[in-house]
């Protein structure tokens, strides 16, 4: 009779050989086999499966833990040096401070950076000097424009023929005569004797030439023009106009005891 | 005394102290035995054992032929038979 090896039992155990039926048979009749099978199928059953323990919730990291230092190194790109976290906070601090910065400049109006730092700084009541200051820069400036444009129409009736409708110039005229009042208290509010004197030098002129008939005659534009003349007021408004230009370039305000000495 | 009748026994479904005692020696006894086994013995018996995988999924898994995993598998049986056949004789 042929007996079976271990090998065949164990494989018998374990059902990987297919001739079952022939070995169960063959356990029956042989004894030997039988005993060396039952010797085998004690041992194996005392080897029990032992009952997987229940996963904890530190599970996942205790495998990590296990086998983190077993993964390669992985090579991050140049880039992304930039986007770790720290670098990100450091650069949201610096957008956040950049944002408060500008905001802070929008919420307080500067003041001007020529005159401020050194004036307002210094002394109290600075600030309304500077404002002062402005203010003269304007009148002077459009003082200077009224010059020209009252330039301008005296050039036109001097040389206008007699018998010419001049009321054209006539209305530009009185709008001139209104506004030459109001700057002319201007300047003498601001100290610019010299202006305000040619502006009322200017005013009577520009007065008579409104009070002339429209169609005018060639006795009226002479006593127009003796007038004008008389006083030499295109010349001064030419000069006064242009010094006024002048210290408008240079942006400086020109000393109010120099103003007056101008006639 | 005649009158007096048997104490029984409290029905309890936990095993006896002798035989925990007996079931954590065989364990430890295993336990040991599987140490002594090299590891490509103890990873064929393992998955052949208690995962219950057949000798070609077993090969396939370790890399090994049919013949070279079931000697894997025989020499884990014949090292484990060996180490605890004192406890069968106990048992």
């Amino acid at each position: 009779m042929k007996h079976y090896t271990e090998e065949d039992l164990i494989l018998h155990y374990y059902s990987e050989r297919g001739r079952r039926t022939g070995i169960d048979v063959h356990l029956d009749q042989c004894e030997t086999c039988a005993a060396t099978y039952r010797a085998l199928t004690g041992t194996l059953r005392l080897i029990a499966t032992p009952e997987a323990p229940e996963r904890g919730d530190q599970y996942g990291l205790e495998v990590w833990q296990r086998i983190r230092h077993r993964l390669p190194e992985q090579e991050v790109p140049w880039w992304s040096v930039w986007f770790r976290a720290d670098r990100l906070a450091t650069a949201g601090s610096f957008a956040v401070l950049l944002l408060a910065a500008f905001v802070a400049g929008r919420w307080w109006s500067s003041p001007d950076p020529a005159v401020a730092p050194t004036l307002a700084s210094t002394k109290p009541g600075a600030a309304a000097a500077v404002t002062d200051d402005a203010r003269q820069r304007i009148l002077l400036t459009s003082v200077a424009d009224h010059f020209d444009r009252s330039e301008r129409v005296l050039t036109d009736i001097m040389n206008a023929p007699a018998g010419e409708d001049i009321s054209a110039e006539q209305r530009w005229v009185e709008d001139l005569v209104a506004t030459s009042r109001l700057y002319r208290q201007d300047a003498v509010d601001a100290g610019e004797h010299s202006v305000a004197l040619v502006l009322d030098e200017l005013e009577r002129s520009l007065l008579e030439i409104v009070h002339t008939p429209s169609r005018v005659t060639a006795s009226n534009l002479e006593e127009i023009r003796r007038r004008i003349d008389a006083a030499s007021l295109l010349f001064k408004v030419r000069v006064l106009g242009d010094e006024l230009r002048q210290r408008e370039r240079l942006d400086t305000p020109r000393p109010r005891a120099r103003a007056t000495q101008t006639s | 005394m005649d009158d007096i009748a048997p104490l029984e026994q409290p029905h309890t479904e936990s095993p006896d102290p002798e035989r925990l005692a007996e079931s954590a020696h065989i364990q430890r006894s295993v336990a040991t035995a599987m140490a002594d086994l090299t590891p490509l013995e103890r990873a064929a018996f393992t998955l052949r054992h208690y995962e219950g995988r057949s000798i070609a999924e077993i090969g396939k898994t370790l890399g090994l032929g049919a013949s070279a995993t079931k000697h894997s598998v025989f020499r884990a049986v014949r090292k484990l038979r060996t180490a605890l056949e004192p406890l069968r004789g106990e048992s």
